[in-house]
């Protein structure tokens, strides 16, 4: 019964017309003993049943495996798509009409006719997509019809697995100088003292009034007779954080035209921008599901930058979480997200280690305050911070950025 | 080059020429054939020239019906035209045409002699069959649908032959109509998207491969619908009958073979007609039209009979023709007469058999001229023949003074009518004198009577209609204008011994099938015919049985073309479809020559033979309507109901909500009024106006559903009901959906679907 159901199911509109016109011929030839329409109901039942035969497709079992030039892609650069189908089984494949499934960010699915394949032949499919923005796009799986010539039968079957194409953002180039570290308690922003050994080398000092006791350094003092105190250095690294807050509900817009992509590009070109002048970068952006992703190099970090996508607002505070960590041996810090709330740039702020600068871009939330409290909360606690909106120019937004004012606003 | 499609163009040229093709098996001319690929050739060059220049679908076919329209005038009516224009005498002159069409083919069975009147409407079939499949398959490019026209002609020739046209002419209306869908596919297949080709492996290009397979599909299926539908056993055709040739045998015992009863039974319905071989021959001069196996002369309650007495049986050597004038010319043609197997004493013998034709067995004549066989013989050879009998012989027959003692006596009980001492008083009469004038010759007035029982006010009907039980069955045939040959033969010897003019019925056979080489008679092909007898001439034939199931009327039967004045009156001008003249064997046709509504056809008529259909067709009428009257009577009584108008209001509200829903609208379930109205205004796309009573009908529905129940009552008598809003509302929505929504809103309303579960949900909510 449920074969049968699947054998209708496999019909066209045509085909099953062709049974129901077929049937009553027949049995009108039969019953008024006419054996032209005998014969036409048979020719139509015969050809609609030998469609079916000839359609039956056992499955499909093809491989589909597909390889993108160049692997990743930046927006707006062609990218040639092979598809390779090969037939494993031991019979051939029937001629097959195959609609890539594409993400409708790619462009028109393409649509081609693969040939009938031999057990163990091979067809090569290229195909060329541009994608406007970046992301993780879908190529596959690919779906596929087998219909006979008449157009009785239609079987739709969708083959093997999708894989993804990254589409990577693509930095803007930004001029301005990062800013110099600030040295511990000193206001002239330039380094004090360059550990020369490594993160943990400590060098050791006569002790001065104020210093705290637990840090004398007993073996040295024995030795010289002074007291001596251990002096662990901050070793002015090039060391930034970049964090990338996508909470949907912090930023404006929505898909292409949301200020997401905005902060995605930028957290792009600061990274490359810093890497450039020699910075090790760790880029901090939330991958979905409570984990965050922390990448070293530009490649990973664009990566990371092109599977961005909108988040819950709980991320925040796992953004943050992981950034606790290695903000601790200072260096830059950069936000780049959405509005933030007193509560969360207190957080942001927090992240800045004394001596070092602090750098926040804040979606303007238009006809929120919530936005600007978080601006306030920056600015007092250190940070230079700025408001955008998705028409600001990145290098304009860094320029500024860089001469913003700290501190309480009058 | 696609876009004029020629290939599909051509395909379907072709198609439609080979569907026409077995029209000529059932006539005897094929000159209509080249007018009609004219046509076919016409429009199928019109339509690819019209489609090249991106005409769009329905100009092309316009332009196609015009041409055809334009060649038609131009080859068959230049002069009635007004400066090229169809003028009123056009139009009588092509009604003309038609009616002398079905007038034509009405008189004959096939094979249908020449008619430049048939001519002309056979091609001009043809070239609108080809305008319509070109339009269909090509235009709309819908080839599969184009097959129901296909199938549509050629079942027109199929089903007036009784066995079907021969499986060879369908291979290629199947073929090219096969073809026709496989182009279409291919090219839907090239339309897809671009062909790869296999890397590893064996090369093939995927139409290639598609096309391959499609082709044995095609074959396949072609050759094992001829071969199963050839083999498989199937019940006897609907329209042909024998119930003549079933009748047991005179000595009361089991008949061997194919025997004829004695007696005819008028007012009995003919049963199915049995397929068992009688006898074959074969003749070099075509199809003989019938053969004679004896004679009934007394019909009395119903039933023919032979009266014994006058037929004392002599043992016989010869027949001997009849004296015949010397103006009557005779040709004599040899039938081969093989697997004889009619029953003795039983014989067939074509009319006006002479000589010897049962030169080693003992056989006897009577009066009659029945031959009969004292033993079986399998196989004789009669020599027939074949009188031409020139008209002005004819026209100077007289009915025969002495009556011959075979002539046929006829008793009907009739109860005398019409007090008016001018007027016969019986039916017969009264029959005969709207008929005749009596100023006839004696041929004239047979000729008159056949093409009486000929004319489309009979027709012919194996079943009798009730209408007959009660008088006689004869009388009630005359009435009721229905039956089989013994009705239409009894009548005419009836009203030719009105008329005064000897007669008799004959039983026996017609022509049979052709099959190979030979001819095949079967038991279905019984017959009756009347004889007239004249002096001069004898006994003739003539046949007042219309359409398929009659013989072919001899030629001096048929009353003179005097419409025509271009041939004179002349013997010679005549229709005469001599037996030497049959080119085909195929079999005299049921539908094409019976008289259809096409000549004189009218609706009352069809009404009172086919009131099944009209009554099946009128249900269906009501059947539509049901639905939408049931939905108004829902929605009435769901107003009814309603006792405040807070209930009203809802009321109103519910069937706006589900008028909506049939036009694709449907709001969610639950939503607040005021949701629902913004789900109506966005979902609707309405205009500003059509939103502005949206917001009136929700405020209408909030105050009464909310507001106190006093207030309510109050402010909803002042500010009115939702029924006004609901017609803009509706006309609004309606006006943005497809045409086949609102005609299925209007036709299938939900309300009248669903009225049980609607009613038995709203008294719950009014409960609540």
């Amino acid at each position: 019964m449920a074969s049968l159901r699947s054998l209708w199911s496999a019909l066209t509109t045509r085909g099953s017309a062709f049974v129901a016109s077929g049937v009553c011929l027949l049995l009108a030839g039969f019953l008024l003993g006419q054996r032209d329409l005998a014969r036409i109901g048979l020719l139509l039942l015969l050809l609609t049943a030998g469609a079916l035969w000839f359609g039956r497709t056992r499955g499909l079992a093809l491989d589909v495996s597909r390889t993108a030039a160049p692997p990743t892609a930046q927006i707006g650069e062609p990218v040639v798509i092979t598809v390779r189908v090969t037939n494993p089984a031991g019979s051939s494949s029937p001629v097959l009409l195959a609609e890539e499934q594409l993400s409708y960010l790619l462009g028109d699915r393409p649509r081609f006719v693969l040939p009938a394949l031999d057990p163990g032949g091979r067809c090569e499919v290229q195909y060329v997509v541009r994608s406007p923005i970046r992301g993780a796009h879908q190529l596959g799986p690919l779906g596929t019809r087998v219909r006979d010539l008449f157009g009785l039968s239609l079987k739709l079957a969708d083959v093997g697995e999708g894989t993804e194409l990254l589409v990577v953002p693509t930095p803007v180039p930004l001029h301005a100088s990062p800013p110099g570290s600030t040295g511990l308690g000193e206001e002239t922003g330039s380094a004090a003292t360059l550990a020369l050994h490594g993160d943990n080398e400590q060098g050791i000092r006569e002790y001065r009034q104020g210093d705290d006791l637990r840090r004398i350094h007993w073996p040295a003092s024995a030795r010289t007779g002074d007291l001596m105190v251990r002096q662990e250095d901050r070793p002015i690294r090039r060391q930034a954080l970049v964090l990338l807050d996508t909470r949907e509900s912090a930023h404006t817009g929505m898909g292409v035209s949301s200020s997401i992509e905005w902060a995605v590009v930028m957290a792009a070109s600061v990274s490359a921008h810093l890497q450039a002048r020699g910075y090790s970068v760790q880029a901090l952006t939330p991958a979905g599901g409570g984990e965050v992703t922390v990448s070293e190099d530009l490649p990973g970090t664009l990566v990371a930058l092109a599977k961005a996508r909108p988040t819950p607002p709980e991320s925040l505070e796992e953004l943050l979480h992981a950034a606790r960590g290695l903000s601790r041996r200072g260096g830059l810090v950069i936000f780049i997200g959405g509005a933030l709330r007193e509560g969360s740039a207190r957080s942001v702020a927090g992240l800045r280690q004394p001596g070092s600068a602090g750098l926040a871009f804040l979606a303007a939330a238009p006809g929120s305050a919530n936005g600007n409290g978080g601006l306030e909360v920056l600015r007092v606690s250190g940070v230079r911070a700025r408001t955008y909106d998705r028409t600001l120019p990145h290098a304009d937004a860094w320029a500024t950025v860089l001469d913003a004012t700290v501190g309480a606003s009058s | 080059m696609t876009r004029g499609q020629p290939t599909m163009t051509f395909l379907a040229a072709a198609a439609v020429a080979v569907v026409a093709a077995p029209v000529t098996t059932l006539l005897v001319s094929t000159r209509w054939t080249r007018v009609a690929m004219v046509a076919i050739l016409v429009v199928a060059a019109s339509g690819w020239a019209l489609r090249q220049l991106r005409v769009r679908p329905g100009w092309v076919l316009i332009a196609q019906l015009v041409a055809l329209v334009a060649g038609y005038l131009g080859a068959v009516l230049p002069s009635t035209l007004w400066y090229g224009l169809p003028t009123l005498t056009t139009a009588r002159r092509t009604f003309d045409i038609v009616l002398g069409a079905a007038t034509h083919l009405g008189g004959y069975s096939a094979p249908v002699p020449p008619s430049r009147e048939l001519d002309i409407v056979l091609a001009t079939l043809v070239g609108l069959i080809a305008v319509a499949v070109d339009a269909v398959a090509v235009s709309l490019r819908r080839p599969a649908a184009a097959g129901l026209l296909l199938l549509t002609a050629y079942l027109g020739s199929s089903s007036n032959t009784p066995t079907g046209n021969s499986a060879i002419w369908l291979v290629a209306p199947a073929g090219l109509w096969l073809l026709m869908l496989a182009h279409q596919g291919i090219s839907a297949v090239h339309s897809w998207g671009p062909a790869f080709h296999t890397v590893r492996g064996r090369r093939r290009e995927p139409g290639d491969s598609l096309a391959g397979l499609g082709r044995r599909l095609g074959v396949l299926a072609i050759g094992a619908a001829i071969v199963l539908g050839t083999i498989a056993p199937l019940l006897p055709t609907r329209f042909l009958a024998g119930g003549l040739g079933t009748g047991a045998d005179e000595s009361g015992g089991t008949p061997r073979g194919v025997s004829m009863a004695s007696s005819a039974d008028v007012s009995r319905d003919l049963i199915t007609g049995s397929d068992r071989v009688a006898f074959r021959y074969r003749t070099p001069a075509g199809a003989a039209p019938v053969f004679a196996v004896h004679v009934l002369n007394r019909y009395e309650g119903g039933v023919w009979t032979n009266d014994r007495s006058r037929g004392a049986a002599e043992p016989a050597t010869a027949l001997e023709p009849p004296p015949l004038d010397s103006v009557i010319t005779t040709k004599s043609t040899d039938i081969e007469v093989f697997d004889n197997d009619v029953a003795p004493p039983q014989v067939a013998l074509p009319p006006l058999t002479v000589g010897n034709p049962f030169p080693g067995a003992s056989w006897t004549v009577d009066d009659f001229g029945t031959v009969r066989l004292s033993g079986t013989v399998r196989e004789y050879t009669a020599s027939s023949l074949n009188l031409t009998i020139p008209e002005d012989f004819l026209a100077n027959l007289s009915a025969s003074n002495v009556r011959p003692s075979t002539a046929a006596a006829v008793f009907i009980e009739d109860t005398p009518s019409g007090a008016d001492p001018d007027q016969p008083n019986d039916t017969l009469g009264r029959v005969l004198e709207s008929i005749i004038d009596g100023e006839e010759t004696p041929v004239e007035a047979a000729r008159k009577i056949q093409a009486y029982l000929r004319s489309p006010e009979f027709s012919y009907s194996l079943t009798l209609t009730d209408e007959g039980i009660g008088g006689d069955p004869l009388l009630s045939f005359l009435r009721t204008k229905r039956g089989y040959c013994v009705q239409f033969a009894g009548a005419m010897v009836a009203l030719a011994d009105r008329a005064g003019m000897p007669a008799r019925l004959v039983v026996g056979f017609l022509g049979g099938t052709r099959e190979g080489d030979d001819y095949v008679v079967r038991g279905r092909d019984a017959h009756a015919w009347p004889e007239i007898y004249f002096d001069g001439i004898g006994w003739l034939r003539f046949e007042p049985t219309p359409g398929g199931r009659g013989g072919i009327p001899p030629a001096y039967s048929l009353t003179q073309p005097r419409t025509n004045p271009s041939t004179g009156p002349s013997a010679s001008s005549s229709p005469r479809p001599s037996v030497s003249a049959l080119p085909r064997g195929e079999r005299p046709d049921a539908d094409l020559v019976r008289p259809t509504g096409i000549a004189g056809g009218i609706l009352p008529t069809w009404l009172t033979q086919n009131w099944p259909y009209a009554v099946g067709l009128l249900s269906l009428a009501l059947l539509l309507c049901a639905v939408p009257l049931a939905a108004r009577a829902v929605r009435r009584r769901r107003r009814r109901r309603a006792e405040s108008q807070a209930a009203r209001t809802e009321a109103e509200w519910a069937e706006l909500i589900s008028r909506l829903g049939d036009l694709g609208v449907h709001p969610p379930e639950g939503a607040s009024p005021r949701q629902t109205g913004r789900f109506i205004a966005t979902t609707g796309r309405l205009p500003q106006e059509a939103i502005s009573h949206v917001g009136s009908a929700v405020a209408l529905l909030e105050r009464a559903r909310y507001a106190r129940p006093e207030q309510a009552e109050a402010k909803a008598g002042m500010t009115g009901a939702i029924e006004e809003h609901a017609d803009a509302i509706l006309s609004a929505v309606a006006a943005r959906v497809p045409r086949s929504v609102r005609w299925r809103a209007a036709l299938w309303p939900r309300d009248g679907l669903f009225w049980r579960r609607q009613s038995s949900g709203e008294e719950n909510s009014q409960s609540r």
